[in-house]
């Protein structure tokens, strides 16, 4: 907001001092009373002018440099571990299709996450006991272990 | 004679104080509305039907509980919760366990309970 109002004091101003230094470079036949006190206003109003001009000139960044931050590169155990949580949802997304959860899902399941950290896990086991508990599953009797 | 009958007598006072002291027992119990289960599990495991079941699976740093009822209805839930955990550690074949669940399939709570008056396997 501030910027715009020095842009615009700047604009009235220049018009102005453009108006009066054509005025000064025109002859005058006649001379005015107070012309040389007119012409001192108006050079203190181009220094004026210029001074504004330097004060609206933008600063040069003097603060610490910003360091520019970037992601570590993925592991191969990052991979290994992204891809156990996506095998664990396919097996889940497999068996909430067929609406049924067998000891094969129960294996697969056990054995694709066997390596994730235990909330990674239960977290994929949530899904499969969610999925029982809205009887969107059919439990085989033998998965029933899992 | 007089010695057989005092020596039954004896058998049947010893038996009766092997059998004595408050027991109870509780079938497999599944509320959908309250969102748990619980039961006894040396219980559960006397009973003569073959459909009740309740336990849980630990697999170290998560768990998974579970439960069928006699209607057939089977619940689960899994955990990572470590207060859990160490909960569910305790759990053996005499054991009452009552677990809850939420939406998610979490495990709201899970609480094992140890005592003499639990039926034994």
């Amino acid at each position: 907001m501030a910027r715009i109002a020095v842009s615009i004091t700047l604009a009235f101003l220049g018009t102005l001092a453009a108006v009066l230094l054509y005025e000064r470079q025109a002859p005058a036949p006649v001379p005015v009373a107070g012309q040389q006190e007119m012409f001192e206003r108006l050079d203190r109003l181009e220094r004026a002018i210029i001074q504004i001009g330097a004060r609206a000139q933008p600063e040069p960044a003097t603060g610490p440099a910003v360091e520019v931050l970037t992601p570590p590169l993925p592991t191969p155990q990052d991979d290994a571990r992204q891809s156990a949580i996506r095998t664990g949802n396919e097996i889940v997304d497999r068996a909430v299709g067929a609406a049924r959860w067998t000891i094969e899902d129960a294996t697969e399941l056990a054995a694709a996450t066997v390596s994730l950290d235990g909330t990674t896990r239960a977290e994929l086991f949530a899904r499969v006991s969610a999925a029982i508990n809205a009887d969107q599953l059919q439990v085989e009797a033998a998965a029933r272990r899992f | 004679m007089k010695k057989t009958i005092l020596g039954a007598i004896a058998i049947l006072g010893m038996t009766a104080a092997a059998q004595a002291g408050f027991h109870t027992g509780q079938q497999v119990v599944i509320s959908d509305p309250g969102m748990f289960a619980n039961g006894d599990l040396g219980y559960v495991h006397n009973t003569p039907d073959l459909i009740q079941y309740i336990g849980c699976t630990s697999y170290g740093s998560s768990a998974q509980c579970m439960a069928r009822n006699l209607a057939g209805v089977f619940r689960s839930c899994s955990t990572a919760n470590p207060a859990m955990l160490a909960s569910i550690h305790p759990l053996n074949g005499d054991s009452h366990l009552y677990f809850g669940w939420n939406a998610a399939g979490q495990c709201t709570f899970v609480n094992v309970r140890n005592a003499s008056y639990t039926e034994e396997k």
